[in-house]
């Protein structure tokens, strides 16, 4: 069996003679869910590194589609095992497969190898856990074992899932790339660039003026150092204190206890992020323990009290978890503090659509690539070219990113991670934030509470109540610089105007 | 300056649009419909920017991919869905549309083959048709739910290609998944066993003919006590008699009563 690395050179090279021929079905754009855009990488000849504890290829041998071309004569054993069902593409039946339940999707590895192959794709199998067994499941080495753990109990489970079976002559992009993905190591190259702004033991004003009022990143060091969190949190203190409590963790709730045993089993594409944001209400300690860094104080959406959309989390996950790009909600800005662990960060400023990302016109809906690593497989090489880089940082324990409002950003975590974030408004954001809210279509945009569409005026007039007259300010301050700039803009016409009459005349 | 003279007005129901399938059939369709195509309502919307827009409605969208007989049924399900354009139906309508589009659905599903089903899909998927393609998805998925494995085979088509010592390993990893099926199989018939049977008691009918065949063991001839009397007397159903009776216990207090 080749090795990964070779495997892929080889397809990649082979790829861009075949790209012609290959007959794309409207690949244009990415679908908000799986679809996938195999573009070409301009670095290939690195090839990929796989994580340490990775198999050195596929667990079932499944080898990417390119390879078929370089096997003359071969067939490719995926066709002929789905009979006429091979005439669809690979999302199409992992589609109809994923509206069967669990028992019948084991059933169906048995038709043929290459239904084996298929059925064995965790994601159907996490979609069923996740669906059907909310009410608390046992993470156990697979998603297949978990269910079978879960909903057969008196089965022997050891024997799930740990298969010999190896296929030849099995050729698939789409289930190649998906444990490509989950396998892959962060090439050292991705994490180079480092370009933001650091500061250290600024002044408030300094940090209003220079990056909060011209939306500017900046990553602040030292703003942390009282935290008691910054001492005591990690892992066993986490643990003995609350355990068991559920946090929320995706579409489920999982106690900590749980959530610690999936995240150091897990191994796939996208894991699994534990982002709650009801921590200090659930365990008040965890709250009492950090404190809002100075720069950050104002926080105008207070003035709503209970009422106010979600606005702190505690984040926690595995090596490989993080966010795919979005802007956060209610053009709100953000801090973000690691208080273990570290992060990668990728910001591009509002203007600017990242590559491989398709927002819809009316920004509801972002289609973009499944897995993190997969945007940078795919897409962050793209970047290398521009003459204006995206911002980008690796935000270590101790340290505090700054994420102006209106700005796409995207995170991975490089290692398992521990870290606070907070999303506020302050005078500077609080027109903008209005604005968003007056949206007509705020119920689908607005996020955080459950009173979305009410949200706009219930805000402002808690606003005039709080700080009256701050939103007339704000306006009239606006349309001065507003009617500044329209200035200049006349000044220079007529000015050329002048010219022009000179001339001609 | 788009000429909109010659492009109509894309809300009005009544405009339609020409679609060209791979066997060079041209389908004229009502464009409410054809929208649901988001393939092809990007490729209209591609040509209203484009100064090609000017030529006019005679514009035919070519659909390679796709043959005359799938691109019918695609239409006939796409017309049944709720139009987007359409006046809001009161409750009343909308129900009798979802009653209507249940009974067209189940009617198209009886008669299709696998091979047609695919193919469905297949178009489904390139003409980005998302109710056709959730629809069509579901339909296979239930086809082939809890249906044994030389159906499945059968049904795609499959040799199968496990040697007959793996097949029986890996039939063991799973049995849980066929122990799942015989339970749901078990469950099944327990439930329709215990199912109880109504009695629809029609009253005295007269006139039946053909009369009902008097069955073979019962007792003909003469009455003992008046010869002019033919036997049986009265005459009452004596084979495959179901009996109720309304307490607990029956009239001869036995288990069984005839």
């Amino acid at each position: 069996m080749l090795r990964c690395k070779s495997l892929l050179s080889q397809t990649i090279n082979k790829k861009r003679k075949k790209n012609k021929s290959k007959n794309k079905n409207k690949n244009s754009n990415t679908r908000v869910s799986k679809k996938q855009n195999y573009e070409e990488e301009e670095d290939c000849e690195e090839g990929f590194n796989l994580k340490t504890s990775a198999a050195p290829s596929h667990t079932h041998g499944v080898q990417p589609l390119g390879n078929l071309y370089i096997n003359p004569g071969s067939i490719n054993s995926r066709n002929t095992g789905l009979g006429n069902l091979q005439t669809l593409t690979d999302e199409l039946v992992l589609d109809i497969l994923g509206l069967l339940g669990g028992t019948h999707l084991g059933v169906l590895a048995t038709v043929s190898k290459s239904f084996y192959v298929f059925t064995n794709h965790e994601p159907l199998w996490r979609n069923l856990v996740l669906e059907n067994l909310n009410a608390g499941f046992l993470y156990n080495g697979s998603w297949k074992s978990t269910f079978v753990a879960a909903c057969y109990p008196s089965f022997d489970v050891s024997s799930v899932g740990v298969s010999g079976l190896r296929v030849s002559d099995f050729y698939s992009d789409y289930l190649f790339q998906s444990w490509l993905c989950a396998n892959l190591e962060m090439k050292p190259e991705w994490l180079q660039r480092d370009n933001i702004i650091r500061r250290k033991g600024i002044s408030v004003e300094d940090f209003v003026l220079n990056f909060e009022e011209p939306n500017k990143p900046v990553l602040l060091e030292g703003c942390l150092d009282n935290w008691v969190a910054l001492q005591n949190w990690d892992r066993d203190y986490l643990l003995r204190l609350c355990g068991d409590v559920q946090f929320a963790v995706g579409p489920v709730d999982m106690k900590l206890q749980e959530y610690f045993r999936y995240s150091d089993q897990v191994r796939e594409e996208r894991p699994l992020y534990l982002f709650d944001p009801k921590f200090a209400e659930k365990v008040p300690k965890l709250g009492s323990e950090y404190e809002v860094p100075a720069y950050f104080r104002e926080d105008l959406f207070g003035v709503l009290g209970n009422e106010r959309p979600d606005y702190r989390w505690i984040i926690m996950g595995p090596a490989g978890s993080g966010s795919s790009f979005h802007i956060d909600p209610n053009s709100t800005s953000a801090w973000n503090a690691v208080i273990r662990g570290s992060k990668k960060w990728i910001l591009f400023p509002p203007d600017v659509v990242p590559p491989g990302v398709h927002p819809s016109p009316d920004g509801a809906e972002v289609a973009c690539p499944v897995s993190i690593i997969e945007w940078f497989m795919n897409f962050y090489g793209a970047t290398k070219n521009w003459e204006k880089k995206p911002i980008e940082c690796i935000c270590k324990a101790g340290e505090v990113i700054f994420v102006p409002n209106g700005w796409w950003h995207l995170v991975i975590n490089l290692e398992e991670s521990i870290a606070i974030t907070q999303n506020f408004v302050s005078r500077r954001n609080l027109l903008n934030v209005l604005d968003f809210l007056k949206r007509p279509n705020a119920n689908a945009l607005v996020s955080g509470t459950r009173d979305r569409v009410n949200l706009h005026d219930k805000f402002k007039n808690a606003i005039e109540t709080s700080f009256p007259g701050t939103i007339d300010q704000l306006v009239q301050k606006a349309e001065e610089k507003k009617a500044q700039q329209k200035q200049s803009f006349w000044d220079s016409v007529t000015d050329s105007k002048v010219g022009a009459f000179k001339f001609s005349f | 300056m788009s000429n909109t003279s010659e492009n109509p007005n894309p809300s009005s129901s009544s405009a339609k649009m020409t679609l060209k399938t791979s066997d060079n059939e041209l389908f004229e369709v009502e464009e409410a419909v054809a929208m649901k195509f988001c393939t092809v309502k990007q490729y209209f919307e591609d040509e209203k920017d484009s100064d090609v827009a000017a030529r006019g409605s005679t514009t035919v969208i070519p659909l390679p991919n796709v043959h005359s007989a799938v691109l019918t049924m695609l239409i006939s399900y796409g017309k049944k869905l709720p139009q987007s354009n359409a006046v809001a139906d009161n409750h009343e309508e909308e129900e009798t549309k979802k009653k209507e589009r249940k009974k067209y659905e189940q009617g198209l599903l009886k008669n299709l083959m696998p091979g047609e089903l695919l193919d469905l899909i297949s178009a489904a998927n390139y003409l980005d048709f998302k109710e056709g393609l959730e629809f069509f998805n579901q339909a296979l998925a239930d086809h082939i739910q809890n249906k044994s494995v030389e159906y499945v085979r059968k049904f795609f088509g499959i040799k199968n290609d496990y040697e007959p010592h793996e097949e029986e390993k890996y039939r063991e990893e799973y049995a849980w998944a066929f122990e799942g099926i015989e339970c749901w199989l078990i469950g099944e018939l327990k439930q329709f066993m215990a199912k109880t049977k109504t009695l629809d008691i029609a009253g005295t009918l007269l006139g039946i003919k053909p009369a009902l065949i008097v069955a073979s063991f019962s007792v003909r001839g003469l009455n003992s006590l008046d010869s002019n009397i033919l036997k049986p007397e009265m005459i009452a159903p004596g084979e495959n008699i179901l009996a109720a009776w309304i307490n607990a216990i029956g009239p001869t207090g036995l288990d069984s009563n005839t």
